[in-house]
């Protein structure tokens, strides 16, 4: 067989992605697994490139590298987690292992097929390109799927901030709105809990902005002041579980 | 197995991808000058006059300085990310200037025959292209700050971060306006559409210092550099940084602003094209210069704001971007996408 130069690339792609997939599951810094998979993201980036899909490319660096890894990191650096426990290959590792190989050898199956399939049919071009993949995603194939993704994606997100803050219940939700009427700041000041001991400052960053906020400011500002520092308090809130582990 | 390769095309390809890079890193240095000689002439002070005439060589000799240091490693920091972060920091800011058109149309390189575009790389998603490695200047800030195992670095680092973070929302609304009005996320095609039908920044006005404003809050520059708030942050996240890595830093920073003066100069300011002249008839050299008098005076305006304007608190700028520039963007785009629907 002939082997092109987009082939050799795509072998080097492929192999650096597969080593740097190994290092996020083997490496106990986590700051270095995050890397390394921001790492095996670029390779598949490069690998979309290579197969003339550069759209995918790019929202491959834009979403997983630009924004998901950089609050991956951001978490993790917040939460002091920074040396993972060392683990022992048991059963259950052993169980997952042979559960991907046969998830990857799946894909790779499907994909030679859907290759062939795709030769044969010279392809629709429809994924190629912006406007393709826009008219596929927003009007003709895939817009009920993508509608109900977004609803899914804002219910985690709620389910989240209750998570996160569980004393935001509707009782003290109008408890609060009764006490704080005219003045929302003592939202992060109510709570001096807040800030973990080895939050590294987090929780201390945000009492720091909290009194600064809203004044001299109008009453709309204000309600913005609320908003913002009942976001605060959410982040100190997921960094106090670190207290417990250290 | 390399027959196939055109080598004249390569070449052309290589001559002007070192032409862009080898321009943006020596603008980079030039503004480290620029940035002492203006700051001194607006503070009426001379600034550094004496290596070189005007002050020329001061780069080179700052250069040379740079190298020869000591290099310190705190005790406790990431041995590799470490060294890793000012790379990151620096790379990403020098590719992203790979998408912006320096000119108008083709130029044909001398002695290869080989006509080009006068860009590096005329991709189909240059606009994403350019969101996309901007955004990847955060992971040098951050793993900067983190590896240097000193809480004012990473306190520093998250703020810059965040801050980056937030305004790269308003950036990416204001560029979408943009982008809309021409229907291309090609950067060369922006320019051409802006060539024919008038430039952006008279139909998007709003969108233009939406993208003016987050461009200082992405480069970190003034009145946004709380990364060298230095009562409160020391140096913020390269606080532990010396010799050379220190410099990569800069590089990075001189050169995000070269990217993303360019950038705005082919989103709202028509790139290459020279007012009142037809693309036809623009010589290339022509629209290169116009590139790059526009470009150098967003450039100039980066150090005219550090001099005439008070630095922002915090909170005023996480309330100027989440509270302010994000609706005003996305209103200005939800008006935009509907005027293009119906007119």
């Amino acid at each position: 067989m002939d082997l092109t130069l987009p082939d050799l690339l795509g072998y080097v792609l492929g192999a650096v992605a597969l080593l740097a997939g190994l290092g996020v599951v083997t490496r106990r810094d986590a700051v270095v697994a995050a890397m390394n998979l921001v790492l095996a993201f670029f390779c598949l980036s490069g690998i979309y490139l290579l197969l003339g899909f550069p759209f995918l490319a790019t929202l491959q660096i834009l979403v997983y590298a630009g924004a998901i890894m950089v609050l991956f990191l951001f978490v993790i650096m917040l939460l002091g987690v920074t040396k993972l426990a060392r683990t022992t290959i048991g059963v259950p590792t052993g169980l997952g292992a042979v559960i991907a190989l046969a998830v990857a050898a799946e894909g790779g199956v499907l994909a030679t097929h859907l290759a062939a399939k795709n030769a044969a049919g010279a392809g629709s071009g429809m994924t190629e390109s912006v406007e393709g993949v826009a008219s596929l995603l927003f009007r003709d194939a895939f817009v009920l799927p993508f509608e109900i993704a977004g609803v899914l994606l804002l219910a985690a997100m709620v389910g989240v901030v209750v998570l996160a803050r569980r004393d935001l219940t509707v009782r003290g939700l109008a408890e609060f709105a009764r006490e704080h009427a005219f003045d929302p700041k003592p939202l992060v000041s109510s709570r001096p809990d807040a800030a973990a001991p080895d939050g590294l400052g987090t929780g201390s960053l945000a009492h720091a902005d909290a009194p600064a906020n809203g004044t001299t400011k109008g009453a709309a500002n204000e309600s913005a002041g609320h908003l913002s520092s009942s976001s605060q308090g959410t982040l100190a809130a997921t960094a106090q579980p670190t207290a417990g582990v250290h | 197995m390399f027959s196939a390769i055109d080598w004249s095309l390569v070449a052309a390809m290589l001559l002007i991808t070192a032409l862009a890079f080898g321009g943006t890193v020596a603008v980079a240095g030039a503004m480290s000058l620029a940035e002492r000689r203006v700051s001194a002439w607006m503070q009426f002070r001379i600034g550094p006059n004496r290596v070189g005439p005007f002050g020329l060589l001061q780069p080179v000799a700052d250069l040379i300085k740079f190298l020869f240091k000591e290099e310190v490693m705190p005790e406790g920091a990431h041995p590799v990310l470490f060294r890793l972060a000012p790379a990151l920091a620096a790379i990403p800011a020098m590719m992203t200037f790979a998408v912006v058109p320096f000119g108008i149309g083709n130029v044909t390189i001398p002695f290869l025959g080989i006509d080009r575009p006068l860009v590096v790389a005329n991709l189909p998603v240059g606009a994403l292209y350019f969101l996309a490695i901007g955004s990847l200047g955060v992971y040098g800030i951050i793993l900067g700050g983190w590896a240097s195992n000193n809480k004012f670095s990473l306190l520093g680092s998250v703020r810059s971060s965040a801050q980056m973070l937030s305004y790269e929302l308003s950036l990416t609304l204001a560029m979408a306006a943009a982008i809309l009005m021409s229907g291309s996320l090609q950067p060369m095609e922006i320019v051409r559409h802006q060539a024919e039908h008038g430039w952006n920044v008279i139909y998007q006005p709003i969108a233009f210092v939406v993208f003016l404003i987050a461009m200082f809050a992405e480069t970190n520059r003034h009145p946004f550099d709380f990364a060298e708030c230095e009562p409160e942050l020391v140096g913020g996240f390269h606080t532990e940084y010396s010799s050379m890595k220190f410099a990569l830093f800069f590089v990075g920073e001189y050169s995000a602003m070269v990217g993303m003066s360019g950038m705005i100069t082919t989103l709202f300011l028509g790139g290459g094209h020279v007012p009142f002249l037809a693309i036809e008839h623009t010589p290339w050299w022509l629209s290169v210069l116009a590139f790059a008098v526009k470009t150098g005076f967003f450039l100039f305006l980066y150090l005219w704001v550090r001099w005439s304007l008070p630095r922002f608190r915090y909170d005023q700028l996480m309330d100027l971007g989440w509270y302010k520039l994000i609706p005003v963007a996305l209103a200005n785009l939800a008006v935009t996408g509907v005027l293009k629907v119906i007119l």
